[in-house]
């Protein structure tokens, strides 16, 4: 039986229509398609700081991060750790995102071409957008999921709950592009860390810490405080979480779309520095929750093939009304934010990189516009869909950094090797391509099928995550070793 | 050592979030002010 009354209903009414009128009333802002992609490059760094904040919280990173509190104690935060490492240390020394900001550039794959040719650039945009919608894919069900649980709806309201968050976000995303993205994702940066904070004290005034620390004695030993010795994790994880953290800190589309909207380097830079510690909280407070469901709930109420349910059951239970309606709101707003800048992202690649080639004479910001909220729409309709059916195995933290992988892993290498490194080449870059998708996809692909899923699950998607990004590596390398060589041996033959 | 290390950066979180929230939500405001002045000025007069 959930807390959830007319209170917490009211409050979460006022956020939606304050969040509605905020993301409307900046379209008339929106003039060319460089407003609507990257908001005119006019964004500072507080700002900055928020929407990338909010953006890379939602609901399915609450979930995830406190079913890993849930599965692994403190242990299950080390993500956190490693996401800020890098997060610092890139924004602090400029690798890569300094050449990759002043060439000015909208998408990633867009600077590739200026390297690697047109055909890599498109070949990019595909495993990005490929990656990114998977990725995102289970982001509607997973917050569906909280919001039935916490608000006590009825099962069936699952999906009607999932088709209203979406119409809501997508409306404005359409009108306002990356401009009301920026401001909504300003008032739900306030709202979701306003909500998250003061539940968590709350937590905290009603189980004390020992508790904390002693229940994840009792279920985990010394594992659930290290996680190198934890059963479920171990240095493989670290190692594939540390891999994905600094990949994605250099290429993930959301991520890197704060630093080309900043009005400068030295901007974004700054955005990702001041921006660090909080993916520490991003996984920390999250997993706190899960332990707190840990030490509180009954054995046998979390259902044993869904921990992350756990969280959801822990608050609809023992936050009271008005509070209740604060965390609602607040992850609401985590999820809106998130969904709003993921569609607005992959809207982005998809017109600048899959669709140049059908550019061939340059479009008016007026068609250019038409098409980019056309297919912010089209992601809407497609996330809807997958969302009600694909069938998710395992953590969802997991999941999220699996299909990640599938881009990460070669954008990461090409990316620096396009910075850093002056004999790569086109052949280096698609080797990588090709290696970095195949393994994540054999994995995720293995899973679903009925005679692999038991090799899939002996492999551990921590190896296949591996295996892509040395495989990745490995093919640029080869690749920009080959090229010169058959290149010069044909232009040989040919002469002779 | 490890207890200790959890307990110190769950202080640390905590202390640091609520800092920067309240911080952020004030010059990110002004950030927003500036932001959407600039894009005005570079409307055509007509549209302002």
């Amino acid at each position: 039986m959930s807390n959830f009354t007319w209170i917490d209903g009211s409050i979460v009414g006022l956020y939606l229509l304050v969040t509605m009128v905020a993301g409307f009333s900046v379209r008339k802002y929106v003039g060319k398609v460089e407003h609507f992609l990257v908001a005119g490059r006019e964004m500072d760094v507080y700002l900055g700081v928020a929407s990338l904040a909010a953006t890379e919280f939602g609901i399915v990173t609450c979930m995830s991060a406190s079913e890993l509190g849930y599965r692994h104690g403190f242990a299950g935060a080390t993500t956190g750790i490693t996401y800020a490492i890098a997060m610092f240390v890139v924004g602090a020394t400029g690798f890569c995102v300094k050449p990759l900001r002043d060439a000015g550039v909208v998408t990633i794959a867009e600077l590739f071409e200026q390297r690697f040719g047109p055909r890599i650039r498109w070949w990019s945009g595909l495993v990005i957008v490929l990656g990114g919608l998977l990725n995102m894919g289970i982001f509607l069900r997973t917050g569906g999921d909280f919001l039935v649980l916490v608000c006590g709806l009825k099962p069936g309201h699952l999906e009607i709950t999932m088709t209203v968050l979406l119409v809501g976000v997508a409306a404005y995303t359409i009108v306002g592009g990356m401009l009301s993205v920026l401001v909504t994702d300003f008032l739900q940066f306030i709202v979701m860390s306003v909500g998250m904070l003061a539940v968590t004290f709350f937590l905290l005034t009603q189980i004390s810490w020992e508790s904390l620390v002693s229940v994840v004695h009792e279920r985990h030993g010394v594992g659930g405080f290290n996680p190198f010795l934890n059963q479920g994790l171990g240095w493989q994880n670290v190692l594939f979480n540390g891999l994905v953290n600094l990949a994605a800190v250099l290429t993930w589309q959301t991520t890197i779309a704060r630093l080309l909207a900043a009005k400068d380097t030295r901007t974004g830079r700054r955005v990702y520095t001041a921006t660090a510690f909080f993916f520490v909280c991003q996984f920390l407070i999250p997993a706190l929750w899960g332990i707190a469901a840990l030490a509180t709930l009954p054995s046998g109420t979390v259902p044993v093939d869904k921990p992350a349910m756990a969280m959801p059951m822990l608050m609809s239970a023992i936050v009271p009304s008005g509070l209740l309606g604060l965390l609602v709101a607040g992850m609401l707003a985590a999820d809106m934010s998130t969904d709003s800048s993921y569609m607005l992202t992959w809207t982005s690649v998809i017109y600048n990189d899959l669709l140049a080639p059908l550019r061939k004479t340059a479009w008016s910001d007026r068609r250019g516009i038409f098409w980019n909220r056309i297919i912010v729409a089209l992601i809407g309709v497609f996330l809807l869909f997958y969302g009600l059916w694909y069938p998710l195995e395992g953590g969802i933290w997991q999941y999220l950094i699996v299909t990640g992988t599938i881009y990460l892993s070669s954008m990461a290498t090409c990316l620096v090797a396009c910075c850093y490194w002056k004999d790569a080449n086109s052949w280096g870059a698609a080797g990588a391509i090709l290696a970095g998708a195949t393994f994540p996809l054999a994995y995720l692909l293995a899973e679903q099928l009925e005679p692999t899923k038991e090799l899939a699950k002996t492999i551990g998607s921590d190896y296949a995550g591996i295996a892509a990004f040395v495989g990745a590596a490995l093919a640029m390398i080869i690749g920009s070793l080959l090229k010169p060589m058959f290149v010069t041996n044909s232009q040989a033959s040919g002469e002779a | 050592m490890e207890v200790e290390f959890w307990k110190w950066l769950t202080v640390a979180a905590l202390v640091w979030y609520t800092t920067v929230t309240i911080y952020v939500s004030v010059r990110g405001g002004l950030d927003i002010k500036n932001m959407l002045a600039r894009l005005r000025e570079l409307m055509p007069d007509d549209q302002k």
